[in-house]
């Protein structure tokens, strides 16, 4: 076990630690807890990247064996690659933002000990899911992920529109969830190991088949099309959650596993999961446009860019998505905890009205109210948008590479139109936001330092200049070793989309967003009907073959034990339990018999001694 | 045939008594068929027992009595299995 191994070790106990403080310390210390745990994960995301700094190339693994079936053995073990370090990282830094943040943001609510509990265990999770050297290991901590990702959206328990959000993406993740598992089980059965290093590409179908399950579990887990109705839906959730949710643990799980697992795919998955994440980043780009929620244009944001990464993982992008999902986790983590301070900031000046102040019609003129929150605001929305100098622009610019030599002109034209949309829809929550004359005449104070800092600390993660080395290369990149020659005419393309998009954005800022909402209704709730008209007839289709084939053959196997059990039972009441009976009959006759003569009266026994003499006199004298 | 038809014992000792009699009658009357006087001196000693085995068998039916309130053995069945 080498040092490298040990740190890692130690972080992924860190949120376990930090979970354990959360539930066992006594209210009255209960300000105590997200302080202890925030610096304890934020040493953790340093010494993670720590031993990156001397060999960024550092590969190991190290693994003990846990259980075996048959000539298969399962080893839990911690895997350490750069990839694996560097999300680490990231989700370690997250989750520390978050929990500072949600210091300030969850200072008036009650059960804050559940809440920050299960903060550390979803970063626990999703660390045990990042190190895990086992699919069987990774496919446990990604069912964690899951469930903990559930607890916190139905956080909180008063509003039942909470629970019931909770419980959809649940179940629509689990939909996911099931496909993922049939996937592993066809590459064991291939394979006869799931060891990450071991895996390879099984034969003839089963290997389109297995990626596809195994795509499933991602469309699922990463909210794609068509199952990324839960993802909108959890807004209901504490929104410092949500951050964590979008930035680094729940749909970050998904692209990261298919990160590792792309290697095995074949071409027609490949081609599969690029369809899937064009309508998704489409579809999410056209959502995020139309709501009117700013929590929920975030969350229909995050679809459209995760649809993004799985375009480019389609087409073996590697790298490129990977490094996306990385500056993703920074930017969307930012705007998460910008627009939690709006909401808490909204929310003090309010008071008790009637007002909807997660609606973007009702917020607007925040830039001279809360200028910091505006600036961090400002500038991870640039790098969603893909500005240069923020991080977005290289990530987005790896990706159009690759697009661009694939050489086919619907992709091409698709990837533009995405990249299109993208400033589109942040401007439009900016303007409303920030830039636009406010509405109302509510005096709105900034929110505190403490839910301030992490704006600033995750905006300075997007942006940048301050790590860059020469060409597009970020921090990430540099540790990837990846040297990837943008053409010129890309740069040129994409910084002329970006402007035109800007600009078309500014102006047409003040479109009635009343027609926004007959759009919503007629767009997006029509794709949702028909999705679930056609989940209806599908599951009623599945519901007859139940009941014709499956119920039928059950019952039929039912009847037929039953009779063989009355069979059983007849021949036990009669011929074995008969048999004993006779026996104990014949006993009992016997002895019976020999009792009736020692009957207690004296002349009967006379009687027979007389009998018995008799007898015994007369076959002496003859 | 007394001693197993009669069913108080009274009337079973007499039965007794009178298989003994007739013993006895035995005994004399083939004593006279021999020489010696055997069986006369025998038949003495059987009276002489049954006197005893009287006298032993009705104090024995006495305490019977006074204790069961009755002299039929049937009727005397303590040790015997109720059913």
């Amino acid at each position: 076990m080498s040092n490298a191994i040990i740190i890692l070790l130690i972080t992924l106990l860190i949120p376990v630690v930090s979970a354990g403080i959360a539930f066992s310390v006594k209210e009255k210390y209960g300000w105590l807890i997200p302080i202890v745990s925030s610096l304890l994960l934020l040493a953790a995301a340093i010494a993670v990247l720590f031993p990156l700094f001397g060999n960024t190339q550092l590969t190991e693994q190290f693994s003990l064996p846990w259980l075996s079936i048959g000539n298969t053995s399962v080893s839990i073990g911690i895997l350490a690659t750069p990839i694996t370090r560097l999300m680490a990282a990231v989700v370690l830094f997250v989750s520390a933002m978050v929990h500072i943040f949600s210091i300030g943001y969850m200072a008036n609510e009650k059960n804050t000990d559940r809440y920050f509990g299960f903060l550390g265990l979803f970063t626990f999770a999703m660390l045990g899911l990042v190190y895990s050297t086992n699919l069987l290991i990774t496919f446990c901590f990604w069912e964690l992920v899951g469930f903990c990702s559930y607890r916190l959206i139905a956080h909180t328990q008063q509003k039942p529109a909470a629970t019931q959000a909770a419980t959809k993406a649940f179940l629509l993740t689990k939909v996911g969830d099931v496909g993922f598992l049939i996937g592993l089980l066809i590459l064991w059965t291939q394979n006869d190991t799931l060891e990450l290093a071991y895996i390879t590409s099984p034969s003839g179908v089963w290997s389109t088949v297995a990626g596809l399950c195994i795509f499933i579990g991602v469309v699922g887990k990463s909210a794609q099309f068509p199952l990324f109705n839960w993802l909108p839906d959890a807004m209901q959730g504490p929104t410092p959650v949500s951050a964590l949710i979008h930035a680094a643990t729940m749909v970050a799980a998904g692209i990261f596993m298919l990160v590792q697992l792309v290697p095995v795919f074949t071409p027609h998955t490949l081609w599969v999961m690029t369809a899937v994440g064009i309508v998704s980043a489409l579809m999410g780009a056209a959502g995020a446009w139309l709501v009117t929620d700013i929590k929920k244009i975030l969350a229909y944001s995050t679809i459209s860019q995760l649809g993004f990464m799985i375009l480019a993982l389609g087409l073996g992008e590697t790298t490129g998505a990977f490094t996306h999902l990385l500056h993703h986790a920074f930017f969307k983590a930012g705007l998460f905890l910008a627009a939690g301070s709006v909401i808490h900031a909204m929310h003090q000046a309010t008071h008790q009205t009637e007002v909807d102040v997660q609606d973007i019609r009702n917020l607007g003129g925040l830039r001279k109210q809360m200028p910091v929150t505006f600036i961090g605001f400002a500038i991870c929305a640039a790098a969603l948008a893909g500005i240069p100098l923020t991080s977005g622009y290289l990530s987005k610019e790896l990706i159009l590479t690759a697009v661009h030599q694939k050489n086919i002109w619907w992709l091409e034209l698709s990837v533009w139109i995405i990249v299109f949309a993208t400033p589109l829809y942040i401007l439009r929550l900016f303007w409303f936001a920030f830039l636009k004359p406010a509405t109302h005449v509510l005096t709105v104070n900034e929110a505190p330092w403490i839910m301030r800092l992490p704006v600033i600390l995750l905006a300075i993660g997007s942006i940048t200049f301050l790590f860059q080395q020469g060409h597009l290369s970020s921090f990430a990149t540099q540790i990837l070793q990846t040297e990837i020659a943008v053409p010129t005419s890309i740069v040129i393309i994409s910084l002329a989309v970006t402007a035109a998009s800007l600009l078309t954005a500014w102006l047409s800022k003040n479109l009635s967003t009343r027609s926004t909402e007959f759009l919503i209704q007629n767009f997006l709730d029509s794709i949702n009907l028909y999705l679930i008209r056609f989940t209806t007839f599908a599951g009623s289709l599945t519901t007859t073959f139940d009941k014709k084939w499956i119920d039928r053959s059950i019952h039929t196997l039912a009847y037929g034990k039953v009779m063989l059990a009355h069979v059983a039972g007849w021949a036990d009441r009669n011929m074995v339990d008969g048999t004993v009976h006779g026996v104990t009959w014949m006993a009992r006759g016997l002895g019976g018999l020999t009792r009736s003569v020692a009957n207690g009266k004296i002349q009967s026994y006379l009687l027979w001694a007389m009998a018995g003499l008799l007898i015994f006199i007369i076959w002496m004298l003859y | 045939m007394i001693v197993f038809t009669k069913k108080n014992a009274l009337l079973i000792l007499m039965g007794i008594e009178l298989m003994l009699n007739a013993a006895n009658l035995n005994l004399v009357v083939f004593n006279r068929q021999q020489t010696g006087m055997d069986g006369q001196l025998f038949a003495l000693f059987v009276i002489l027992v049954a006197v005893c085995e009287a006298a032993v068998g009705i104090a024995i039916i006495l305490r019977v009595y006074h204790y069961y309130k009755s002299a039929v053995p049937d009727q005397v069945s303590d040790l015997k299995e109720h059913e």
